[in-house]
């Protein structure tokens, strides 16, 4: 008799090895498994086909499902563990490919094993939830939601039991409910939100305790239900109420947020093979090539509409659950910021991309340096930063929400969130970290801001200014110190006054800092115009004044406006626009979206008042050079008579151009090299320019005719 | 004579190590980057595709039932195939001896140059079974152009 498949078949597949050993196991022991069964207790290696043998009779044949689970109860002696271990792997690595009978009999025999306590039993329901795919509303994954919330709800004396299963039950129902609740129509949903609802409300009201050890994230995900009447009601509770819960721990929301939610919840919502491909990408794949693995991951997992509702669930994994060591971060693997940004980008709408990036900044809000990870809120940082040059607008959007985010996050406990200054929790690292990316955009002394962009930019900088923190710089998280004397404080003032005086708006200080001394607030200057003498005269002070233009021309017109010309800066996706610019900008170093651009090896000086000449690289060995010419003449009849000639090397002569001379001459030359240099003997002239004989620099010193 | 045979068909290679021959001996595996149209070769189906490992790309035939089942991103082995100019173009292929099979997806890593496809040989005049890389024509594939 040919026994059924458990997995879906396609042409030009290799066997599953797990479906394999089952159906193996089950054909080489098929005899064993009628009654009567023997007595005797099998040796390990007999004793784990035989566990095969029955997994593959319990999911392939319904009909015989009890006789052969009567079996095994007979049989066992390891409390079922490597029962439950063979439907953990099938459920990890093949669950999808299941066809719907054996998927039918995995969900009945799983519920079986609750009744007698099996070894595992709990990590392969997390497992069967893992399978549960977020915004997937097809009949199928609608199926397995239903039968595994039956199995649980019917369970409860066994999930008071197993906290680590009812808070991730909790957690995924929660999550799914988000994206069900939105979703009217068939009775069969109906009755699924029903069961949805009453669970995680009976899981909140009742064991309040057990829910407790999601932590910070729970909110999160509540707010996301909180219109649904119920859960309505229990986050009044929660806020106003939080007695009601009857847990000693959990006096106000407060405790839930200084509790830091364990990796484990947010494996939940991404399934195994999700989860492989993510840790893949981020642990092997190389900077540069990403853009297949990207594409390929999108078409399997992120192709359907509602499928963006995993995104947030990845970017938590991304942040809180895959730290990569050391070695892979200095490595040139693709760094999880990078991922993160493609993934913010993929979002279509605006509902779930705000979910994703509160997904991304979370962890900011409260954080703790005792109990929290940087690695947690290092990706985001990162993304912010890294994106300063090309993509300042990613910056921007994200620092806009995080401003916003720290503003309106339950105003009812807003002094614990980072943002205020009195407030505990993230505010010295926050603060560290934006500062980090500022920087790079303070560099530019005068910031010229395309008039479309004005006011949202000037806003985003000057919240971002406002948050630098000025004080003594040998403390760490200072990021401006004091000027140098009194007498640059009073140039920055007078320059300062000087342009508001003319109309120019101060958006963030404009004044001595209440430190006293040479402290001068960081200061954003608006509608900052030519007239006032801060856009032609260098502050050296922490004052950055915005200037508005409408077109190319004005921009370059404005910038070349100044007797000063060593360094410019341009931001811009244009490649054609960059070249225009750079080559119009009077100024003798240019940077196109990049902040640090002096190198010793390339020529560093300025035009007009900036200076003259060049330092470093080979044009600044120039000013210490003596270009001499030598005129001669009535030579060339002496030299015909020559037969020889030696020409001494000096400057650009080489033994090349000797020949050259010397064919010119029609006689012979001989080279003389070089004597040793007298003054440096380690000063090498590496470069000299081959030149014909034509543009020879006359610098021949000695030729003279030979005997 | 037949031992040497069993040893030589199990061995697998790399795509960088893969000459032309008329002899169906591949045995390697690779990761599918991008698949070209499907088009008719009398009754079958045939369908040109991108493929590569870690040491190098070439370009795959597929024939058949190949050309709807795999995808891109899709890790293949393939036992007994060919790698031979086929209508004027240098094709790996399973061939009527050899099998492709998918045996995973996403996690292997590759790389784009060399194609093998685009390297032209000559064959060795002392040896005349031996193929002798000449020219490469181009370092990634002409017909599945890197994608930027």
């Amino acid at each position: 008799m040919c026994p059924e498949r458990l997995l879906r078949t396609v042409p030009h597949e290799a066997e599953n090895p797990i479906e394999k050993s089952l159906r193996e196991a089950f054909l080489l022991l098929q005899d064993q498994l009628k009654p009567p069964f023997p007595l005797t207790i099998p040796f390990p290696p007999e004793y784990s086909q035989l566990n095969h043998a029955i997994a593959f009779g319990i999911l392939a044949q319904p009909h015989l499902a009890k006789v052969h689970l009567t079996h095994l109860h007979s049989i066992v002696v390891d409390g079922y563990e490597i029962f439950t271990s063979i439907l953990l792997k099938l459920c990890n690595e093949s669950f999808s490919r299941l066809l719907e009978v054996p998927k039918c009999q995995l969900l009945w025999v799983c519920s079986m094993l609750i009744h007698v306590s099996a070894e595992k039993i709990e990590t392969l329901f997390i497992s069967l939830m893992r399978q549960i795919t977020g915004g997937d509303f097809s009949e199928s994954n609608l199926w397995l939601s239903v039968e595994v919330l039956k199995i649980l709800s019917n369970n409860w004396d066994w999930l008071v039991e197993e906290p680590i299963v009812l808070s991730s039950a909790l957690y995924v129902y929660l999550r799914l409910l988000a994206d069900h609740f939105r979703l009217g129509g068939s009775f069969k949903l109906e009755e699924l939100k029903r069961m949805e609802i009453d669970f995680c409300v009976k899981a909140l009201r009742e064991h309040f305790q057990l829910s407790m050890h999601i932590g910070r994230d729970l909110v999160r995900i509540l707010q996301d239900v909180t219109y649904i009447p119920e859960f309505k009601d229990i986050w009044k509770d929660l806020l106003f109420d939080p007695k009601s819960f009857q847990v000693s721990e959990f006096s106000s929301l407060s405790n839930l947020y200084w509790r830091r939610t364990p990796s484990h919840f947010f494996l939940l919502r991404i399934s195994p093979q999700m989860e492989s491909q993510l840790r893949f990408l981020l642990t092997f794949v190389k900077w540069g090539s990403q853009k297949r693995y990207q594409t390929w991951f999108v078409k399997k997992h992120l192709y359907w509409p509602g499928s963006e509702s995993m995104i947030s669930d990845i970017v938590r994994f991304i942040c809180c659950v895959h730290h990569p060591s050391n070695e892979i971060i200095h490595s040139n693997v693709i760094s999880r910021w990078a991922v993160i940004g493609w993934l913010l980008k993929s979002c279509r709408r605006n509902y779930y991309e705000a979910n994703a990036k509160l997904a991304l900044f979370y962890d900011w809000l409260f954080f703790d340096e005792k109990i929290d990870n940087i690695m947690n809120i290092e990706p985001a940082m990162l993304l912010m930063v890294n994106s300063v040059p090309q993509y300042v607008d990613i910056t921007h959007m994200l620092l806009e929400f995080l401003f916003l985010l720290v503003d309106n996050y339950d105003v009812h406990h807003r002094e614990m969130l980072a943002g205020s200054r009195s407030g505990k929790g993230s505010t010295r690292s926050f603060q560290h970290y934006i500062c980090v990316a500022i920087k790079r955009l303070m560099k530019m002394k005068h910031l010229l801001t395309f008039d479309g962009i004005y006011d949202k930019f000037a806003s985003a900088f000057a919240k971002a200014v406002q948050a630098l923190e000025v004080g003594n710089g040998l403390i760490e998280t200072t990021v401006q110190g004091p000027l140098i004397n009194e007498a640059a404080l009073e140039k920055v003032e007078s320059l300062v006054k000087d342009a508001t005086g003319k109309g120019a708006d101060v958006l963030v200080g404009g004044r001595r800092h209440s430190l006293g001394r040479t402290f001068y607030e960081p200061t954003v200057l608006g509608n900052v115009n030519n007239e006032m003498l801060i856009s032609s005269q260098e502050v050296f002070g922490p004052v950055a004044p915005l200037l508005r233009f409408k077109t190319e021309e004005e921009a370059i017109q404005i910038a070349n406006d100044t007797n000063a010309g060593l360094a410019a800066y341009i931001f811009t996706r244009s490649m054609p626009r960059s070249w225009r610019v750079s080559e119009a900008l009077e100024y003798g170093l240019v940077g196109v979206n990049e902040g640090l651009i002096s190198t010793e090896v390339a020529p560093f000086g300025g035009f007009k008042q900036s200076g003259l000449g060049r330092e470093g690289s080979k044009y600044g060995i120039d000013e210490y050079l003596e270009i001499k010419i030598i005129s001669s003449s009535s030579l060339n009849l002496e030299f015909r008579s020559c037969k020889r000639v030696s020409i001494l090397h000096h400057g650009f002569l080489d033994s090349s151009n000797a020949i050259s001379l010397g064919k010119y001459f029609r006689i012979q030359c001989d080279f003389i090299p070089p004597a040793p240099p007298l003054t440096d003997p380690d000063f090498v002239l590496k470069e000299h320019p081959p030149f014909k004989i034509s543009k020879c620099r006359p610098e021949i010193c000695l030729i003279h005719p030979s005997s | 004579m037949s031992c040497d045979y069993y040893i030589h068909m199990r061995r697998a290679i790399q795509l960088k190590d893969i000459v032309p021959a008329a002899t169906n001996t591949v045995n390697t595996q690779f990761i599918l980057l991008e698949k070209g149209s499907i088009a008719q070769d009398g009754k079958e189906m045939t369908c040109l595709a991108l493929v590569a490992d870690a040491t190098a790309s070439v370009h795959f035939q597929m024939w058949g039932s190949e050309c709807k089942t795999f995808e891109p991103g899709n890790i293949i082995h393939l036992a007994d195939g060919i790698f031979s100019y086929h209508k004027n173009n240098l094709v790996l292929r399973a061939g009527k001896r050899g099998k492709a099979e998918k045996v995973g997806e996403f996690t292997m890593l590759f790389v784009e140059t060399p194609n093998m496809s685009e390297i032209r040989g000559a064959r060795d005049p002392n040896n005349p079974k031996k193929f002798v890389q000449e020219a490469t024509v181009s370092p990634h594939s002409k017909i599945f152009t890197p994608s930027r």
